[in-house]
C-alpha cells in the first residue's frame, strides 16, 4: 500500500497475536464518566462481536463489532468485517457473540462497499436494539457534541470510549464523520452513540501515521439507506457478490470521474510550463522540493502530489477508488544537457506499485512520444514521453489500476512531468481522465 | 611415385602449431619410439612400433595402427583409428604426440604463422614476424584498454547529476582496466597450462573490446529508449549483453583450445540461450510479483526522435491494451469464482 494511505481500518486480523500483546502490555480499564457508564450498561445487550470463521477449522480468522437495529435480529456492521465471507462463502462463515455470551450464525443480507457497511441477519430474534439519532440522520449534530464509541477492541471484551463530533471530514469525497476520540482494532462496525444512546455513526477507521485520537465514522444515514436496498440471493454466491461489488464500484467511480471532469482543472504556472491541478476540494496536496538538500543540488526538482484521501476496501489485500495526481517541474542550474536529461529521467520515473498476483493481472504498458496541450504542434503543444501501465482486477470485471505519466523533455533548461495513479477505475474513465490531464499540460505561451 | 602422391608428416603442439616436418619418401613409412622406424618420436606414451603409412596396389595411401598400447586417435572426433584411408590434413594423436598428415598439394595459408625451426634464417624471420604480430596485438590491447577508461569516465561524467566525486571517476577510469587486466591474466594462465603460449595481450584485447562493445550497446539502447519511446529496449540490452559475454568466452576459449572450436561454440551457445531464457523467465516472474516501474530515459532535446503520435492514435493503442488485459484475466480467473455456492 502506498505510504499516503494512512487510514487504518479497525478490522482485527490475527486476533490471537494482538490479544496476547495486549495482555502483556496490561491494557487498563479506561476511566469512564457517569454518562459513559450508563450508556455502556444500556448498550451492552445490543452489541455484537462479529467473527469470521474458517469453515474447516471453526476457528476465528478475524473479528469486528456490530449492533442490533431490530428485535428480530437485523444488525449493522462494516463491509470490511464481513468481506472474507462475502467474497469466499465456501471458505469462511460468520458468527456473532453477544454480550451475554450467547452465539450463533449470521447471514449477509446486503452491503454497501462505498460506505463500508453491511446488513446481517442473526439466527434468532427477541433482541433489544438501537435506534438512529434523527439529528445525525440529517447531518445536524452540533460540533463538539460528546459521542460514545462502542465495540470489542482487540477481542478482549466490550468497551466504551468517549469522543467529540467534529463534523464531516472536509477533504473527503465520501461522507465521513470526524470523531476526535480513540478507536482500536476490533471496534469496526460498532456503533458510536449520542448521550441519548442513539446511533450517530458507525465506527470504521482511525487515522494512522503519527496522529492521535483522529477517528472516522460512517454517517448513520447510509445505514438506514442500506435497510431498504435489495437483498442478496441466498445462499450466498461469491460470483454474485463480486458482480454486486462491481456494480456499486462502477456507479461510484463513474460519478467520481464525471465530477472530476466537470469541476475541471486550474493551470498552475511552473516555469515554462502550465500544469493542471484539479479544482476538486477532496484532494490533499503536498509540495516537496530538493532545493534545501546538502550539498546544493545542481538541478532543482519541485513536485506537488495531490491525493484523494479515499480508499474503498474491497478485500484485505485490495483497495480501490483512489486517484492521485503528481506534478513535477525541473530547472537546470549547473548541469550540461546530458546530465540534466539524466537528472530528469531519474526523478520522473513512475513508481512501481506492489503488484498483487492473486488479485491483479500482470501489468501491461504502452509507451510513446506524443503531444501534450493540444493535438497538433501548435502554440501550447509540447512533445512528451508518455507511458501508460495498467493491470486488471481479477475478481471484478472491468476494473483496473492505471498509472499514466507524461514527461516533457528539456525546454530552455526546464522539464516537467505529470503522473496520475488511478485505482479501481474503468478503462473508459481512466482513458478519459488521462486524456483530459494531457490536454491540460501546456507550455506557457 | 607421382609428385601429387608425396606425403608429409607434421608434428605439432597441442595448439596445432607445427614443430617439425618429415617427408614420406617411400611407399611405406613407419612411426614409433623404436629406432627401426622412419620417424622416431621421443614420447614414452608412443609404442615402439606405433603407426604405419603405406600405399596399396591401387595407389591409395592408408594409415594403420600397429597394435600400439595407447592407440591412435582422430583429434577431430576423438575416435580410435585402427586403419583409415589418408586424407589431407588428417590429424592424429599418438600417445601424447600430435601429428598431421599432409599431401604435397598443401601450402600453409598466407596469414598463418609458422613456428618451424627449419633454417636459422627462416627461424629468425619467423620470430621477427611473430614478434611484430605480438607487438601489434599488444598495442591494440593497450589502446582498447585505454578506450575502456575514457568511455567509462565519459559515461560517468554524463550521468553526473550531483556532486562530482573523484572516487566515481577513479572506479571508472582505473577499476575497469584493472578488471580487464586481471581477467586477461587468468585466461593467459589457463591458456599457458592447456596450450603452449599464454597469449596475454590477445586475451586483453578480447576483454577490452567486449567492454567497449557493452558500453556502446548501452548508449544505443538508451537512444532507442528515448527516440522511439521503447523502454523495453532495456530488455534487448540484457540479451545483447549475454551475446557479448558469449562471444567473449568463445574468443578466449579459441585461444585455449583451438582444435575444439565447434564444441566450444556449441557449449557457449547453449549456455547463452539458457541464460537469456532464464532471465526472461525470472523477469516475468518478478513482474508478476512486482509491477515494472517505468524509468523513462530522456536525452537533450536536440536529439531527434520519431514524430509525435497524435493524441487520438496514442489513446487508440492505449484502448487496444485493454483486450490484452482482459485476455490475461480470462487466462487465470480468480480462485473459487463460479462454483462458490455455499
Amino acid at each position: 500500500m502506498r505510504s499516503f494511505f494512512h487510514l487504518v481500518l479497525l478490522l482485527l486480523l490475527g486476533t490471537h497475536v494482538l490479544a496476547q500483546a495486549a495482555d502483556k502490555l496490561g491494557v487498563r480499564e479506561p476511566s469512564v464518566s457517569a454518562t459513559a457508564e450508563a450508556i455502556y450498561r444500556d448498550a451492552k445487550p445490543r452489541l455484537l462481536q462479529i467473527r469470521t470463521l474458517l469453515n474447516t477449522a471453526s476457528q476465528k480468522s478475524s473479528t469486528g463489532s456490530g449492533f442490533l437495529i431490530s428485535a428480530d435480529g437485523l444488525a449493522i456492521t462494516n463491509y470490511h468485517v464481513v468481506s472474507q465471507h462475502a467474497l469466499e462463502p465456501q471458505t469462511y462463515r460468520m458468527s456473532y457473540v453477544s454480550a451475554d455470551g450467547t452465539s450463533g450464525f449470521l447471514t449477509l443480507l446486503a452491503f454497501d462497499v462505498v460506505n463500508d457497511l453491511a446488513l446481517v441477519q442473526l439466527d434468532r430474534g427477541g433482541w433489544t436494539h438501537f435506534t438512529f439519532d434523527e439529528r445525525a440522520l440529517a447531518d445536524q449534530l452540533p460540533r463538539g457534541e460528546r459521542l460514545f464509541s462502542l465495540g470489542n477492541p482487540l477481542d478482549i471484551g466490550f468497551a466504551v470510549m468517549e469522543g467529540n463530533y467534529s463534523g464531516l471530514v472536509e477533504r473527503s469525497y465520501n461522507d465521513r464523520i470526524h470523531l476526535s476520540g480513540p478507536m482500536n482494532p476490533g471496534m469496526s462496525g460498532g456503533p458510536t452513540l449520542t448521550a441519548g444512546s442513539k446511533i450517530a455513526g458507525i465506527n470504521v477507521a482511525k487515522s494512522g501515521a503519527g496522529s492521535e485520537q483522529v477517528s472516522f465514522l460512517v454517517p448513520a444515514k447510509f445505514a438506514t439507506a442500506l435497510l431498504t436496498s435489495p437483498r442478496l440471493a441466498q445462499p450466498l454466491n461469491g460470483s454474485l457478490v463480486r458482480a454486486e461489488i462491481g456494480k456499486q464500484l462502477g456507479l461510484w467511480q463513474t460519478a467520481l470521474y464525471d465530477k472530476l471532469d466537470k469541476i475541471g482543472f486550474k493551470q498552475v504556472a511552473a516555469g515554462a510550463f502550465l500544469l493542471p491541478e484539479s479544482n476538486a476540494n477532496f484532494f490533499t496536496c503536498w509540495a516537496g522540493t530538493n532545493a534545501d538538500e546538502k550539498p546544493a543540488p545542481r538541478a532543482r526538482a519541485d513536485s506537488t502530489g495531490c491525493n484523494m484521501q479515499n480508499w474503498l476496501f474491497l478485500s484485505g489485500d485490495l483497495y480501490a477508488g483512489n486517484v492521485s495526481i503528481n506534478r513535477s517541474h525541473f530547472t537546470n542550474q549547473s548541469l550540461n544537457g546530458f546530465q540534466f536529461a539524466n537528472f530528469v529521467s531519474g526523478k520522473a520515473a513512475m513508481g512501481a506499485d506492489g503488484a498483487n498476483a492473486k488479485r491483479m493481472t500482470p501489468t501491461e504498458c504502452v509507451e510513446d512520444i506524443s503531444l501534450a496541450g493540444a493535438d497538433a504542434p501548435l502554440a501550447g503543444a509540447t512533445r512528451v514521453r508518455v507511458a501508460w501501465c495498467a493491470a486488471a482486477y481479477r475478481d471484478f470485471d472491468g476494473f483496473f489500476n492505471v498509472s499514466f505519466v507524461a514527461l516533457a523533455p528539456e525546454r530552455d533548461g526546464q522539464a516537467a512531468a505529470i503522473t496520475v495513479y488511478m485505482n479501481g477505475v474503468s478503462y473508459q474513465n481512466a482513458t478519459r481522465f488521462a486524456r483530459r490531464i494531457l490536454s491540460e499540460f501546456k507550455v506557457r505561451p | 611415385m607421382t609428385a601429387a602422391a608425396k606425403l608429409w608428416v607434421e608434428i605439432t603442439d597441442k595448439a596445432g602449431a607445427v614443430q617439425a616436418r618429415e617427408r614420406v619418401t617411400d611407399d611405406k613409412f613407419s612411426i614409433g619410439r623404436g629406432y627401426g622406424n622412419d620417424l622416431i618420436i621421443d614420447d614414452p606414451t608412443v609404442s615402439p612400433e606405433h603407426l604405419s603409412l603405406y600405399r596399396d596396389v591401387a595407389g591409395l595411401w592408408w594409415v594403420a595402427d600397429l597394435g600400439s598400447d595407447n592407440g591412435t586417435l582422430d583429434t577431430k572426433d576423438q575416435s580410435a583409428v585402427s586403419r583409415r584411408q589418408f586424407c589431407d590434413g588428417l590429424s592424429l594423436r599418438i600417445g601424447e604426440t600430435f601429428i598431421n598428415l599432409r599431401s604435397s598439394a598443401f601450402a600453409v595459408a598466407a596469414t598463418e604463422r609458422v613456428a618451424l625451426r627449419a633454417t636459422p634464417a627462416a627461424e629468425a624471420s619467423a620470430l621477427v614476424a611473430a614478434a611484430t604480430h605480438a607487438s601489434r596485438v599488444a598495442n591494440a590491447a593497450i589502446v582498447a584498454m585505454f578506450l575502456v577508461s575514457v568511455l567509462s569516465a565519459l559515461t560517468i561524467w554524463l550521468r553526473q547529476v550531483g556532486e562530482a566525486k573523484l572516487v566515481n571517476y577513479a572506479i571508472g577510469t582505473f577499476a575497469m582496466p584493472f578488471i580487464a587486466l586481471g581477467w586477461a591474466l587468468v585466461w593467459a594462465l589457463v591458456t599457458r597450462i592447456v596450450s603452449a603460449r599464454g597469449q596475454f595481450f590477445r586475451h586483453l584485447l578480447i576483454v577490452s573490446t567486449a567492454m567497449v562493445a557493452s558500453i556502446f550497446i548501452g548508449v544505443v539502447v538508451k537512444y532507442f529508449d528515448y527516440a522511439f519511446a521503447l523502454v523495453s529496449a532495456s530488455r534487448w540490452e540484457s540479451g545483447l549483453g549475454w551475446l557479448v559475454v558469449a562471444v567473449l568466452l568463445i574468443l578466449h576459449l579459441r585461444l585455449v583450445t583451438p582444435n575444439r572450436l565447434r564444441i566450444v561454440i556449441a557449449v557457449v551457445g547453449c549456455l547463452t540461450i539458457a541464460a537469456i531464457v532464464m532471465e526472461n523467465v525470472f523477469r516475468d516472474e518478478r513482474e508478476r510479483q512486482q509491477a515494472p516501474g517505468i524509468a523513462m530515459s530522456i536525452l537533450p532535446s536536440y536529439f531527434p526522435t520519431k514524430t509525435p503520435t497524435p493524441t487520438a492514435t496514442l489513446f487508440d493503442s492505449i484502448t487496444a491494451l485493454k483486450a490484452k488485459l482482459d485476455d490475461e484475466r480470462k487466462k487465470d480467473p480468480p480462485s473459487g469464482s463460479g462454483a462458490d455456492i455455499d
